[in-house]
C-alpha cells in the first residue's frame, strides 16, 4: 500500500499500481508521471490502428481523461498496462466504425545517402506492399498484429486487451498472418 | 505432427518456437528436419515476421520529431485543469469494465426510427384517399360485406346480429 501522497523521488520509481492507487485519491502528480510513462507507447499504438495522428491524439487523450476521472473506481483486476491498452484498443475501434482508416505515409521518409538506393527502394516498396496489406485487414487482425508486433504482447494478454478467449486471438493471429503472406507472396518467395 | 497442424501453429505463434506451446515443440522440429515443405514455411513465416517488425519499428516519417510534438500537443491538451473525479456512490459500484466501452452516439438512428414508427402510426389512423387504394378498398369492400351478410345473418324475428 502506498502513503495518501507518494513524494517526487518514489512516484518515479512506483508502480504503475501504486500510482493509480494515489491517482484514485487525486494525486495530480501522480497522474502526471503515469501519463508521461504511457503516453509515447499509447500515442504509437492509436496511430498504428487508427491510420493518422490527430485521431491517435485524440483518442489517447480521451483514455487519459477517463483513466483520471474513473481512477477512484479502478480495482486491479489485471496489470494496468493491460487495463489501460484495453481501453485505448476499444477507443481506436469504436472510432474507426465512424472514421475511415487513412494508412500512414511511411515510404516518404528522405532516402538514407549511405544505402544503396536500389536497395533502398526495394525495402520501400515493400514496406508500401505490407502497410497497405495492414491496412486492409479487418480492424480486429490488424489490432491482434499491431499489439502482437509492436507492443510484443503474449497471445494471451492480447486476448485479454480484446476482451476475447486466447483461441480467439490465435484464430484472428492465423487469418491476418495467412493475409500478409497472400499479400505479400511474391515479396516473400524471390528473396 | 501433420503439415496442416503445423501451418496452423505456425500462424498461431509465429515462427518463434520457444512462443509454441511447450508439447508441440519437439514434434515441430522433427516435422522441420524430415519435411521440407515443413522448413519451407517456416522460411517464409519467418521473412514475414522479420517484415513486419521492421515495418513496427522504423514507424513513420520524421519518427522522433512527430513523435515528440504529439506528445507535446497531447501533454498541452491535458496540461489544464483536470476534470473533477467520479466519487459518486451510486457510480461507484459499477464495475471498471464498462469504462473500457464507448458507445457510438445512437441518438441519430433512434430518432429516425421514432420518425418512421411515427409515420406509420399516423397512416395507420388516416384514411388515404389515394385512387388506387380507393380502388382497392372499394372492389374487396363488396366482397367484404357479402361474406359478413352469410356469416353474420339477421335474425328474422328478433331482427338482431349474433
Amino acid at each position: 500500500m502506498v502513503e495518501l501522497r507518494l513524494d517526487r523521488d518514489r512516484m518515479v520509481e512506483a508502480s504503475d499500481e501504486d500510482l493509480m492507487v494515489a491517482i484514485a485519491r487525486g494525486d495530480e502528480p501522480a497522474f502526471q508521471v503515469l501519463m508521461r510513462r504511457y503516453l509515447p507507447r499509447a500515442l504509437g499504438l492509436a496511430r498504428r490502428i487508427l491510420g493518422n495522428d490527430a485521431d491517435a491524439e485524440e483518442v489517447v487523450q480521451e483514455a487519459l481523461l477517463r483513466l483520471w476521472v474513473h481512477a477512484p473506481r479502478w480495482r486491479p483486476a489485471a496489470a494496468f498496462r493491460t487495463w489501460f491498452y484495453r481501453v485505448v484498443v476499444n477507443l481506436c475501434l469504436n472510432r474507426k466504425r465512424r472514421a475511415p482508416f487513412a494508412a500512414l505515409e511511411d515510404v516518404d521518409e528522405p532516402i538514407d545517402p549511405g544505402t544503396d538506393a536500389s536497395v533502398e527502394f526495394e525495402t520501400r516498396q515493400t514496406e508500401g506492399m505490407l502497410a497497405a496489406a495492414i491496412a486492409d485487414l479487418p480492424e480486429r487482425q490488424r489490432a491482434a498484429i499491431i499489439l502482437t508486433y509492436h507492443e510484443g504482447l503474449p497471445n494471451a494478454e492480447t486476448a485479454t486487451v480484446l476482451g476475447t478467449s486466447v483461441s480467439g486471438v490465435e484464430t484472428l493471429l492465423v487469418r491476418a498472418r495467412r493475409s500478409l503472406r497472400k499479400a505479400l507472396g511474391p515479396v516473400l518467395e524471390i528473396k | 505432427m501433420r503439415i496442416a497442424r503445423f501451418r496452423r501453429l505456425l500462424d498461431a505463434h509465429g515462427p518463434d518456437l520457444s512462443r509454441w506451446p511447450p508439447l508441440s515443440v519437439q514434434p515441430a522440429r522433427r516435422l522441420i528436419s524430415t519435411d521440407p515443405a515443413a522448413a519451407r514455411e517456416l522460411d517464409i513465416a519467418r521473412r514475414l515476421d522479420a517484415l513486419i517488425v521492421d515495418y513496427m519499428r522504423r514507424g513513420p516519417a520524421g519518427t522522433l520529431e512527430a513523435r515528440d510534438a504529439m506528445a507535446r500537443r497531447t501533454l498541452a491538451a491535458l496540461g489544464g485543469s483536470l476534470p473533477p473525479q467520479q466519487r459518486h456512490w451510486l457510480t461507484a459500484w459499477l464495475p471498471a469494465v464498462l469504462l473500457e466501452f464507448d458507445f457510438a452516439p445512437a441518438w441519430p438512428r433512434m430518432a429516425a426510427l421514432a420518425g418512421i414508427a411515427g409515420l406509420g402510426f399516423m397512416v395507420g389512423l388516416s384514411d388515404l384517399n389515394l385512387p388506387g387504394v380507393r380502388g382497392a378498398v372499394s372492389s374487396s369492400g363488396g366482397t367484404d360485406s357479402d361474406l359478413s351478410m352469410i356469416v353474420f345473418d339477421q335474425d328474422p324475428l328478433s331482427g338482431l346480429r349474433p
